[in-house]
């Protein structure tokens, strides 16, 4: 990354597509507008969600960063594409990084992380809303989870239940301003997740990465090192243990087959 | 390029720590390199005529750095003319403000003939703090230098870091008293039963020592990072932005400052817009202007209400949607807004373009000019590696007929208002023999290269010119890259 490169040597700009040609045709990078959105979506939520540096991070940038992701967000909606906003956000906020407020961001955690009851419970709702599709059903299964949810940190407050799907990048947004503008509570976030992480770091959930961008079945690369370089570059253990692949070729029937199999080890059938 | 009333640009000096310099394990010492006007040699300057307020380089805050590398203390993080053009203040990342001062040449052959900047003063403006409420360090790096008008023998400026505005005085000292009765030479008090003899002190000469002290400290302010300072046309007053709010100060009071503008929402999690730059009007001095993260510009008018927070006037292009990207609001964040000379318009730059406003025209700008087109097919990259995010400023030339700004690769670009021509430079050590012209570059966007170009992807994001600044009546300007400082003449003056 910046920064890093020894003087002299020229810096190559990373290109995303492979075939020059393709540049003439598309306004953006060679890839095709929905891959590089969920690219730009996922790159977004790392960004914000990045360790907390010893110097207050510029407020423009995560302004800028945050409208960018809810301009995604509406235009997913809109869609109607839902499973990949999930997929997203699991893939981003399931080890509750260090700068996550509580909750609203918490979305269902496709696979469980903690085997309990309400885990099997939220697992049974999701797979119902992937089926349905509905942004009501959304709604109350945040809700469920709120209250499932360890919320023990100073900054968390009622309004934020109430809220609708707008803020989830706000309240990442928030969370970064309250931490700039008061609270000794952003040591409380802080080091819960910390212990949430070491609790479940053996668990390994590169099976569980559910992507359904699946019409792209094709080898898209995306740029290089995109991710990883930057998942790498604001690396915390939860990260590391993450190693999610961006497995693009991944079947939507294989996953399926995997849900079923977790359902049955969860329920014991 | 040439001819017909172009000017053609070529190299005067460079001001910078050179990495040769960089010893194993030590942070260099803060020498300043400037070329021989015969091109024959480099020699190096002592960083300051005076020792007080020189900073021995292993000791600077924040000085470690790897061997090879820059030093991350000397990046050079804003440059600023004074009034008459005399004098050059660059502030760095160190918190350290350096100020040039041109020498008239010593003879009429000598070059350049309109003659050199040298070091006139160094000195420490702000330190590192820390917050301890928040846990967070707060940056000495020195954001925007603003010049007060020359009221007496002593220079004025205005520095500020991230959260307090200092006023520094910089004062020259030549002469010193001798031939007192009561002390010796050496100031010593002298045994009055010594003294058999009345004599008057006298001033004597001496060698010149540059002195900075600061003045006034504008403290505690603001809750955001400040991003902005202004002085106003009244010589008494400035104001000082930042994200959320600007606040009016007087240069003479510190403990209270007015409240202007305040975007705050009363729910943060309602923020979809910070300021990033504001300005007064060079001459109505209630009128002023600030920018926003989604490409607006507010010209204000403090005589409607004590907080400005409704605009006067508007400026907003309307956005063009064959080019709605995901990046569209990132690249269309304003930077900088510079006022022209004459204070009839305004110049705006936002990530791809510099726009021209006419203050009477708030619908569209006047003139747009494409900085680094060739960038929009790169935004996802760049937004991965945070090039977007970049701070470019743009300045005005003294008759508000060409504009300048940086871009990537260490170029930088000039646009001609009248002749509609446009050219990129680039400030690099290969091109430092004096009077030795700028050769024009040229970036290749796609198909064949060809000879001297340089295509997109050589392109060198790590080396951007964020900062320029332009003499006010001449064709002099500067240029920061990293943390060299190039200064630039019009050919013809050389």
């Amino acid at each position: 990354m910046l920064g890093s490169e020894r003087r002299g040597t020229k810096r190559k700009l990373t290109t995303m597509a492979d075939d020059p040609d393709d540049l003439a045709d598309r306004k953006t990078s060679g890839l095709p507008y929905a891959a590089e959105r969920q690219s730009c979506f996922r790159i977004s939520l790392v960004k914000l969600q990045a360790a907390q540096r010893l110097i207050e991070p510029s407020l423009r940038r995560s302004v800028l960063i945050c409208n960018t992701l809810k301009h995604i967000e509406d235009e997913l909606r809109a869609e109607g594409n839902l499973g990949l906003l999930h997929s997203a956000y699991a893939f981003a906020t399931g080890n509750t990084p260090a700068c996550a407020p509580p909750t609203p961001i918490r979305q269902p955690e496709p696979m469980p992380l903690t085997l309990n009851e309400s885990a099997a419970e939220d697992i049974a709702s999701y797979i119902e809303d992937l089926n349905n599709d509905t942004v009501q059903k959304e709604e109350r299964r945040k809700t469920n989870k709120l209250e499932c949810a360890t919320v023990n940190q100073s900054t968390g407050s009622p309004e934020e239940t109430a809220k609708d799907h707008s803020p989830s990048c706000m309240t990442l947004t928030n969370a970064q301003l309250r931490i700039q503008s008061s609270s000794l509570g952003a040591n409380t976030v802080q080091s819960d997740s910390i212990n949430l992480d070491e609790i479940f770091s053996d668990l390994d959930n590169s099976l569980y990465d559910l992507d359904f961008l699946t019409p792209y079945t094709a080898n898209i690369k995306l740029t290089p090192l995109s991710e990883d370089d930057v998942s790498n570059s604001f690396s915390s253990a939860s990260f590391a243990t993450h190693q999610v692949t961006t497995n693009q070729t991944c079947r939507q029937t294989e996953e399926w087959n995997e849900l079923d199999h977790i359902m049955e080890v969860l329920v014991g059938m | 390029m040439a001819g017909g009333g172009d000017i053609q640009w070529c190299f005067s000096q460079v001001k910078g720590t050179v990495e040769e310099d960089v010893t194993e394990g030590e942070a260099p010492p803060h020498h300043y390199l400037s070329v021989d006007p015969d091109g024959d040699s480099w020699e190096y300057e002592n960083g300051t005529r005076e020792t007080e307020h020189m900073l021995p380089g292993s000791e600077d805050v924040g000085s470690d750095c790897e061997d090879g590398d820059i030093c991350n203390a000397d990046i050079i993080s804003t440059v600023e003319f004074n009034q008459d053009g005399e004098l050059l203040a660059t502030g760095d990342k160190g918190g350290r403000v350096v100020i040039f001062k041109r020498e008239p040449p010593e003879t009429k052959q000598s070059l350049p003939r309109r003659g050199e900047y040298n070091v006139y003063s160094t000195f420490q403006s702000h330190e590192p703090e820390f917050d301890y409420l928040k846990s967070l360090e707060i940056e000495e790096k020195i954001n925007k230098i603003r010049w007060l008008p020359r009221q007496n023998a002593a220079y004025s400026l205005l520095s500020t870091n991230d959260k307090t505005v200092k006023l520094w005085k910089i004062t020259e000292r030549d002469k010193r008293p001798d031939g007192f009765n009561l002390k010796d030479d050496e100031g010593r008090i002298k045994n009055p039963n010594d003294i058999t003899a009345l004599r008057v002190p006298f001033f004597k000469p001496t060698e010149l020592i540059v002195e900075a002290s600061p003045r006034r400290v504008y403290a505690n302010a603001h809750t955001y990072h400040i991003n902005s300072i202004s002085l106003n046309s009244d010589h008494e007053t400035f104001l000082s932005g930042d994200d959320l709010r600007i606040n009016l100060w007087h240069l003479e009071i510190t403990d209270r400052s007015f409240n202007i503008v305040d975007i705050k929402p009363a729910n943060m999690e309602e923020l979809t817009e910070v300021i990033t730059a504001a300005e007064f009007h060079p001459s109505m001095c209630n009128v002023f202007v600030y920018s926003s993260s989604k490409g607006t510009i507010r010209l204000c008018d403090m005589r409607q209400r004590a907080l400005c927070d409704q605009h006067s006037k508007m400026f907003e292009e309307p956005e063009d949607p064959s080019n709605r990207s995901f990046f569209s609001e990132i690249i269309s964040s304003i930077s900088d807004v510079k006022f022209s000379h004459s204070g009839r318009y305004l110049i705006s730059r936002d990530y791809l373009s510099v726009k021209v406003w006419d203050l009477q025209m708030d619908s569209r700008p006047i003139e747009t000019y494409q900085v680094h087109e060739y960038l929009r097919s790169k935004l996802c990259s760049l937004y991965e590696n945070d090039c977007i995010f970049d701070k470019f400023e743009c300045a005005w030339n003294g008759t508000d007929s060409q504009i300048m700004t940086g871009s990537y690769n260490n170029f930088f670009r000039m646009f001609d208002r009248n002749t509609k021509r446009d050219l990129t430079l680039e400030a690099s050590r290969e091109n430092t023999k004096p009077k030795c012209i700028l050769k024009p570059r040229r970036v290749c966007t796609g198909g064949k290269r060809k000879k001297d170009e340089i295509s997109v992807d050589s392109l060198d994001f790590n080396k951007k010119i964020l900062h320029t600044a332009w003499h006010p009546t001449e064709n002099i300007i500067a240029v920061a890259a990293t943390n060299n400082l190039y200064i630039f003449q019009d050919k013809d003056k050389v």
